[in-house]
């Protein structure tokens, strides 16, 4: 058995939006996420990679109970928060928080920083010493007391993401959701971003679960790597193992799409035809079949079990 | 080639002496973070912001020996989407919705082109199956908003194909999609420009896609270019500081995760806060009182090789 400390555990969540049908019509649903199951332990940081569509920011956001899962249990700290009504949750929210891709929408820009991050203590209940709690979690996150009076409007899109991190942080968490927190920064400042980052989850023992498209930026900031394809996971493992010794083909062609930096040695092949296929009409069988070039009469009628191959690497594929 | 935004009282000078060539058969890239005048530049060229009154533009543009800045205005639409051609970041902005696909590519070519509407139907769908969409015929009858991203940046390299261009500017075409996709694009207009031997200039901010792509680079900050020089000059002996900085801050497969990412530090200044000296001194690990007071001038170091610096970095 694991001997760390399982924060939050995850077990056969499943994500399904229906979609209004056509009078008639079957009513059609989006299995955004489909039986995914994963624990993050304290202090440690995975990684959750995949394509527009794959289902990671669903996941991510089902997590944390934001939406309600369809099938599938939650707990935090091993307690059972699956059934768990808002008003019961309020307690447990502390313990989570999540930071989004673009902080100036979840920013009330009618409110100075400084009150914007009060009132999220107090919602709390927590009613002394707010105010020298701002000034602590801002300066934690590299910004000066004199932010505490200005607007959301007044800031630069690398200090309004230490904003949204600030907000995130200030009640202490456990548990930590990163939802593309620098994808919509520029390259000089996306490097101080997650510096940041990585220094809290160290400092803070923090575990959590950093989503991005971006791989190169998930191999440095993860010690897993968890790779989905529509709605599942196909791949799992130590960052290093999965980068440089990966299993299933999805996974492969995923990282040899990455541009590389070396003009001197050039990708001239495309690595992955075709697109991925509508969640509404997933494919039968091994869902990425329709892309594979491996895909074999068996991979188009059984769904491959997902199953250990090394030490932590696990892979969901009939030819590994 | 300077752009100047704004009226008399304010004026921002977007792009301030921006000077450089692209060959037949090559791809040029333009990187710098945001604000840093790289697509003002290219829509300088094509004269996009002619309309607008607050604008005022310095230099000359020769395309194939004319300058386009002395042109009619009129004429601009001959040259326009017919021999320099231009696609953007979101394609779905710039199809019309309203329009079957079939209908706007028809319409690219009818209006350069001495064609029949039958005619022209037929070479749109020959180039949308040229770009690689299959089904061509049905596509065609299809809106924009029924296909995939990657579907509709396709589609926009068609209607900027149909009239075989001399120069195609590619505005951030890949950012808004998946590398799987990003690859399949890139992958594309490698191939088309090869075919039809025309230049490209490929706006980006990402030094990864511009290390796969492109011949020559041009980095660019706040306005100014600040070094030009061969894509493998650029990475392999980078000069400016700045451009050390975006490269070195980029994370890579191996890339030691232990250590900190280099940064670099401060944020991007206002146009208008900068008065005099190098534009990138307040951010510069290396700046000196020099820096702060003199504007250094792009000086060539190489046969291809120029930056703009006091103090280039030889050696690093």
């Amino acid at each position: 058995m694991d001997e760390r400390k399982a924060v939050i555990k995850a077990e056969h969540i499943k994500k399904y939006f229906p979609v209004k049908g056509v009078v008639g019509k079957k009513k059609a649903v989006v299995k955004a996420v489909d039986d995914v199951s994963l624990t993050v332990y304290e202090g440690e940081t995975v990684g959750l990679v995949g394509e527009t569509g794959c289902g990671k920011s669903t996941f991510g956001r089902t997590i944390l109970k934001l939406t309600e899962p369809t099938d599938g249990k939650i707990y935090l700290d091993g307690e059972d928060i699956t059934g768990y009504s808002e008003r019961k949750l309020r307690k447990y929210r502390q313990k989570m928080q999540i930071v989004f891709q673009d902080p100036y929408s979840s920013l009330d820009p009618r409110e100075t920083i400084g009150k914007s991050l009060e009132e999220v203590l107090q919602i709390q209940g927590r009613k002394q010493g707010c105010r020298e709690k701002v000034l602590e979690t801002l300066e934690l996150v590299g910004l000066s007391s004199e932010v505490y009076d200005r607007y959301p409007h007044e800031f630069s899109g690398g200090q309004r993401q230490r904003v949204g991190i600030a907000r995130a942080l200030i009640l202490n968490p456990v548990f930590l959701v990163c939802d593309e927190p620098v994808s919509a920064l520029d390259v000089s400042v996306q490097a101080q971003i997650v510096n940041l980052l990585k220094k809290i989850q160290r400092e803070r023992k923090l575990a959590s679960i950093f989503i991005s498209h971006d791989i190169n930026v998930v191999r440095y900031i993860s010690d897993r790597i968890v790779v989905m394809y529509l709605g599942h996971i196909v791949e799992e493992a130590p960052k290093d193992e999965l980068i440089h010794h990966p299993k299933h083909p999805y996974t492969k062609s995923l990282l040899a799409s990455v541009p590389n930096m070396n003009p001197r040695e050039r990708k001239r092949h495309v690595a992955l035809e075709g697109e991925i296929p509508s969640p509404m009409d997933p494919p039968s069988g091994c869902v990425f079949h329709t892309r594979c070039p491996y895909a074999t009469d068996k991979c188009r009628t059984e769904v491959p079990e997902y199953k250990e191959s090394g030490d932590g690497h696990w892979v969901r594929c009939h030819e590994v | 080639m300077s752009t100047v935004f704004g009226p008399k009282k304010e004026k921002i000078r977007a792009i301030d002496g921006v000077s450089f060539y692209v060959c037949r058969g090559e791809m040029v890239g333009i990187v710098g973070e945001s604000g840093c005048g790289k697509s003002v530049t290219s829509q300088s060229i094509m004269r996009l912001y002619d309309e607008k009154e607050e604008v005022s533009y310095s230099g000359t543009v020769r395309f194939e020996g004319e300058n386009l800045m002395e042109i009619p205005y009129k004429e601009m639409d001959k040259i326009r989407g017919n021999r320099i051609a231009m696609i953007f970041q979101d394609a779905l902005s710039s199809l019309n919705p309203v329009y079957t696909v079939g209908n706007q590519v028809v319409e690219a070519i009818c209006i350069h082109q001495n064609v029949e509407k039958k005619e022209a139907w037929q070479k749109a769908v020959e180039m949308l199956m040229k770009v690689g969409i299959s089904e061509p015929e049905k596509r065609m009858r299809q809106y924009p908003h029924e296909l995939s991203g990657g579907m509709r940046q396709r589609v926009m390299i068609a209607i900027a194909l149909c009239c075989k261009p001399d120069l195609l500017i590619a505005d951030e075409p890949t950012t808004a999609l998946d590398v799987t996709v990003q690859a399949q694009i890139m992958d594309l207009i490698q191939q088309l420009k090869e075919e039809e031997n025309m230049g490209v200039i490929l706006i980006t901010h990402d030094m990864a896609v511009v290390a796969e792509n492109c011949d020559r680079v041009i980095v660019m900050y706040l306005g100014q270019m600040v070094e030009e020089a061969s894509v493998t000059d650029i990475f392999e002996h980078p000069l400016h500081p700045y451009t050390v900085g975006l490269i070195q801050s980029i994370p890579q497969m191996t890339t030691d995760s232990e250590q900190e990412l280099f940064m670099i530090k401060g944020s991007l200044p206002l146009l208008t806060q900068i008065k005099k000296g190098c534009r990138f001194a307040s951010r510069c690990p290396y700046a000196t009182d020099k820096c702060r007071e003199e504007e250094p001038e792009l000086q060539k170091t190489g046969e291809n090789h120029s930056v703009r610096c006091h103090f280039p970095r030889f050696g690093e």
